[in-house]
């Protein structure tokens, strides 16, 4: 992830500043919609922002792919806030890395954004699935685990889309970049699995309101 | 204010300049003197934000060069070609980095947040994707705040404990940040609602980065003049 300044030519950033923009609609609308019924739900997505910002701070830089590791954080925000309002959030996250240490950039901000909110998303997917069967704990865990390596994937799909980047095809640069990836980002997720899980159970425990105001009832619509 | 905005623009078409254009040359004379500028404009920045950066750049010259190209190889490292169409894609790809990065940190380095809020309540920008960023802005600090006390309770009560304790204290731990966070921040929001929010007039005034503005801004359009001509040439 954190995908540098400059990494896309000018047409990839823009049609994925496009996709960025129509999730960050999506989110802002959900945002607008929520805080007019409650108005604590702005003072959590800013909370659930701070702590993706500060998750996703420290990059490992991984070699020959031309990215970075660290732990998403969005996959929590995701099984808290719901899947719309990731975009807004994981949008803002990135302009404060980006503006404060460098970190990612305005060209590539809607590539990053993307990645960090699909992260989100898919987490949150496969949250609600494995809830019904297996109860929060493992639901958590595994949204954690295949959210983190999600947010991977994308961005090797990013990165495999670039034009030329290499002679061999495209299913080969694709797994090559996320093979490249996984020695670093496969404990993170492991680690972010079990962080999730925790940080889920310690609220559904300590705090079911809380839980009950903003988790409850999360849809796609 | 309107020195903000044509320094925002100008950084805007030099940022769109190096991702459009193709040569190499171009992003690194950018780069150069914005880097100039930084030390020009006394800039506080810390140099370790460049290591992350660069480090992806040089490891997309390296992935270019090893893999991009079918003409005779130059060079074999083992079983890994090096040919001459990768050499030059990948200096093509770590002038567009460096040169990204340099004026997006120059600029951010000018501004700093202030300057960024300020340029934001200007732009028409969506009102909740502001109100985010304003208060995601405070939280930072707060959680920070709390993040630093909450660890240092967890040093002192477990300093000899093994990994597997550390681990799940470590994400109960994160669940106490989280909602004492999330209890400050209600309490501070209905603060600021019962002083009137924050009105435009909380970043008013004159800050120290205007006047740099100006100086900053004949580094960026030199560059840009220079650059330009290389194109040319």
């Amino acid at each position: 992830m954190h995908l540098p300044e400059g990494t896309f030519p000018a047409f990839q950033a823009a049609a994925y500043t496009g996709l960025a923009a129509t999730g960050i609609w999506w989110g802002l609308k959900d945002y607008r919609q929520r805080v007019r019924e409650k108005r604590e739900t702005g003072t959590m997505v800013a909370v659930m922002t701070a702590m993706v910002f500060l998750v996703s701070l420290i990059p490992i830089p991984i070699p020959l792919v031309g990215s970075s590791a660290h732990p998403g954080g969005t996959p929590l925000a995701a099984i808290i806030l719901g899947p719309k309002l990731v975009f807004p959030s994981s949008l803002v996250a990135l302009i404060f890395q980006a503006i404060l240490f460098g970190e990612g950039g305005f060209t590539t901000l809607g590539a990053n954004t993307l990645s960090m909110a699909g992260g989100g998303l898919i987490a949150w997917l496969v949250y609600r699935q494995l809830n019904k069967f297996f109860g929060y704990r493992v639901g958590a865990a595994t949204a954690g685990f295949i959210g983190s390596l999600s947010i991977y994937l994308i961005t090797a799909l990013e990165l495999s889309l670039l034009p030329a980047t290499s002679s061999a095809s495209f299913l080969l640069v694709f797994a090559g970049i996320f093979a490249a990836f996984l020695p670093l980002q496969l404990p993170l997720a492991l680690l972010e699995g079990a962080f999730t899980a925790a940080v889920v159970g310690f609220i559904k425990r300590r705090r079911p309101e809380i839980w009950e105001t903003f988790a409850h009832e999360q849809t796609l619509r | 204010m309107n020195k903000l905005y044509a320094e925002l623009g100008l950084t805007i078409i030099i940022l769109t300049a190096v991702i459009t254009t193709p040569s190499p040359y171009f992003s690194l004379t950018i780069g150069a003197f914005c880097l100039c500028g930084q030390f020009a404009c006394r800039n506080r920045i810390h140099w370790w934000v460049f290591i992350p950066a660069l480090s992806v750049a040089a490891a997309s010259f390296a992935a270019s060069a090893l893999t991009v190209g079918n003409d005779p190889a130059l060079w074999l490292f083992g079983h890994l070609p090096l040919y001459r169409e990768g050499l030059w894609h990948g200096f093509t790809t770590f002038a567009r980095i460096t040169g990204g990065v340099i004026t997006l940190i120059f600029f951010s380095g000018l501004l700093g947040l202030e300057g960024m809020t300020r340029l934001a309540l200007g732009l028409p920008i969506p009102k909740e994707l502001l109100e985010l960023y304003l208060t995601t802005y405070r939280f930072i600090t707060l959680l920070q705040e709390e993040l630093r006390r909450v660890r240092r309770a967890q040093r002192l009560r477990l300093g000899y404990a093994n990994w597997q304790k550390s681990l799940a204290s470590a994400a109960s731990l994160a669940g106490i940040i989280l909602l004492r966070a999330y209890d400050r921040g209600l309490i501070q929001e209905k603060a600021r609602r019962l002083k009137g929010g924050l009105s435009p007039a909380a970043v008013s005034g004159v800050y120290a980065y205007e006047y740099r503005i100006g100086q900053a801004m004949v580094w960026q359009a030199t560059g840009l003049l220079v650059a330009s001509t290389t194109l040319l040439l």
